[in-house]
């Protein structure tokens, strides 16, 4: 979801308007009554201020500043009650001018000073008071909705949940290996409607990739809208692919003639594995170049008509309406230090693009597919493409070093679990139950997943007490990944282990887990 | 020509915004930039029916100009506000 709307009438005209929408920043504004009006800010922004920023998801989000730190500003709305934390480049706009009720107000009143003021001073009250308003709801729903029908219902549900998407995800499976790995064609299995495979295939990002297919079949017996849908989502990611591989032919001529070293990663090198690569719909075009070539980069892409449209510590967001969007990393990974351009070959007519051996390769990209996985889940797209890659250099892979490699970024077991689902879904092998369990939590996350997904994934397989010890003492993995101290010396993680519980007593994060987690207590009940 | 109710008109450093609310925001989700002469017509319009004629004695009242750029201006502005559904 990139709009870049609000920005550039921000850019364009340093002052946005709107009507406003939600309710959480009541008592203040009420959805749509009212309109709020936001400057461009010129310098940082400061307790009290209500500011306009981007969320993670691409949201555009008004609340108020109830803290500043280096990086970050400490955001809440007037009727949340969890703290958020926003970087401070994602901030936008600030609140300067509103209309509420029809009457005109500004920031600088000091009515509005007043109110902003006590309303944030009394939080702990309000907090006390909504806990105690939902503690009432819950005693008179037990005492006046007790319905014990209801939980088995439940359970039988999840039962027949479980046994669905497993079906689902095995015909995907098995149509992707139909149709790139000359494995016969499967047969749909009689209790899935072809609307629930176009709802499982699209959330996982491949509804396009197996419809050659399906095609006749969904055209004979599907209702028409769906078929028409399909086609579009096909038409569709034909179009974006052909315009990314023009543009990705276009962009490295680009920087061989500039002499800008660059590595592509992740997404786009993946289409050269599968059959058609049309296939295999992706977003954005990843390459990483190094930091002091960035300044030539951007000139590079604003001068063919990209726009800046957002920036962090890692990349930099560049789009070109509709379809195109290069994300052109700085940073090789969130934490660390990004290595020198010698670490990887080049190709060998092309002295500036770079490539990552095999070894290399894989430990990347399953060091990306960890952290979705632990975020949730990483689709099966993924898997797929991780197995295709594997099949095809098969002879070429030095075991040893990808183990080694692996090992030296605490994948090795993730790795391991990997292949096993891979082998499940498309060489035909039998699961285990372990694999049965990450095979269910990938297809149910989605492509980029969820946190819901998280919290079942690690109560379900390990109990609850394990879990939040696992929570609380997490993989070595996952230290490196946020303490990239740990790489150099490793002796250092038990004293990491208390550097993040103090740092999270402070930061409250531990408080949205916690609640997460009664929350899928009640919802097993 | 009248402004449809549920708009707000607000000033903001040199120039004006307006956006649509309540409603009305189900059917405009845009937002209105205008200059102060703009934003003169519109409030001349906001609670009043009045006519291009009517408009253009206002603003010779209150604005030193060419009747006939006069004239031309409130043509346009109304052009812009009738396609983006503003006034009715």
């Amino acid at each position: 979801m990139k709009d870049g709307l609000i920005e550039s009438e921000l850019r364009e005209h340093g002052v946005y308007a709107s009507n406003t929408f939600g309710t959480s920043m009541r008592p203040l504004f009420k959805t749509h009554r009212d309109m709020i009006i936001v400057k461009a800010p010129d310098s940082e922004l400061r307790k009290y201020d209500v500011a306009l920023y981007v969320s993670e998801r691409g949201k555009y989000i008004l609340h108020r500043v109830i803290g500043v730190k280096d990086n970050e500003y400490l955001i809440r709305g007037d009727n949340t009650y969890s703290v958020e934390h926003v970087p401070k480049d994602r901030v936008i706009g600030v609140l300067v001018k509103f209309n509420r009720k029809g009457k005109t107000h500004t920031t600088d009143e000091l009515s509005y000073k007043i109110y902003s003021r006590l309303w944030h001073f009394i939080y702990p009250v309000r907090f006390v008071l909504r806990k105690i308003r939902l503690v009432l709801g819950k005693i008179y729903r037990a005492v006046f909705k007790r319905n014990a029908k209801k939980t088995t219902a439940a359970v039988g549900d999840k039962e027949a949940q479980v046994r669905l998407v497993r079906s689902l995800s095995e015909y995907v499976a098995a149509l992707l290996t139909h149709i790139n790995c000359g494995a016969p064609k499967p047969e749909k299995p009689k209790e899935l409607s072809w609307d629930a495979v176009f709802a499982f295939a699209h959330s996982q990002s491949l509804a396009s990739g197996i419809y050659s297919a399906i095609e006749a079949d969904v055209k004979r017996e599907a209702a028409p809208e769906l078929a028409a849908r399909w086609d579009r989502a096909r038409a569709t990611d034909l179009a974006k692919h052909i315009k990314q591989s023009s543009e990705f032919k276009r962009l490295t001529a680009l920087f061989t003639e500039k002499e800008i070293k660059f590595l592509p990663l992740k997404g786009f090198t993946y289409k050269a594995l599968w059959k058609n690569p049309a296939h295999r719909t992706m977003s954005d075009l990843d390459i990483y170049f190094d930091p002091e070539d960035m300044p030539r980069v951007d000139e590079l892409l604003l001068g063919l008509g990209y726009v800046q449209e957002h920036s962090c510590d890692v990349h930099l967001s560049y789009e070109k309406k509709p379809f195109l969007n290069v994300e052109a990393h700085r940073k090789f990974e969130e934490n660390g230090e990004s290595p020198s351009f010698d670490t990887w070959q080049t190709k060998p007519e092309n002295p500036y693009w770079h490539i990552m051996n095999h070894e290399q390769f894989l430990t990347f990209n399953a060091l990306h597919a960890y952290k979705h996985y632990e975020g949730g889940g990483c689709g099966m797209r993924v898997i797929f493409y991780l197995y295709l890659y594997k099949k095809a250099y098969e002879n070429e892979i030095d075991r040893e070093a990808l183990q080694n490699s692996l090992e030296k970024e605490g994948l090795s077991d993730f790795f391991t679990l990997i292949e096993k689902v891979a082998d499940y879904w498309f060489a035909g092998a039998e699961p285990t139950d372990e694999v049965l369990g990450a095979a269910y939590y990938i297809s149910t996350g989605g492509t980029y997943g969820s946190f819901e997904n998280r919290i079942s994934h690690g109560v379900e397989s390990k109990g609850r007490v394990r879990y939040i010890l696992s929570r609380v003492f997490p993989p070595y993995a996952r230290m490196k990944l946020r303490y990239p101290v740990l790489k150099k010396l490793p002796i250092l993680l038990p004293f990491m282990y208390i550097v993040r519980f103090v740092t999270s007593v402070f930061n409250g994060r531990n408080g949205k887990e916690l609640r997460g987690m009664k929350k899928h207590k009640e919802n097993k009940k | 020509m009248k402004i449809k109710s549920g708009f707000v008109i607000e000033e903001v450093g040199d120039g004006y915004l307006a956006v649509a609310v309540g409603d009305r925001a189900d059917e405009f989700s845009g937002l209105v930039r205008m200059n102060a002469t703009g934003a003169f017509l519109w409030k001349l319009i906001e609670e009043r029916d009045m006519s291009k004629d009517e408009l253009l004695s206002a603003v010779l009242r209150e604005y030193d100009v060419d009747e006939a750029i006069a004239k031309a201006d409130i043509d346009r502005f109304e052009a812009q506000l009738r396609e983006g559904g503003i006034i009715e």
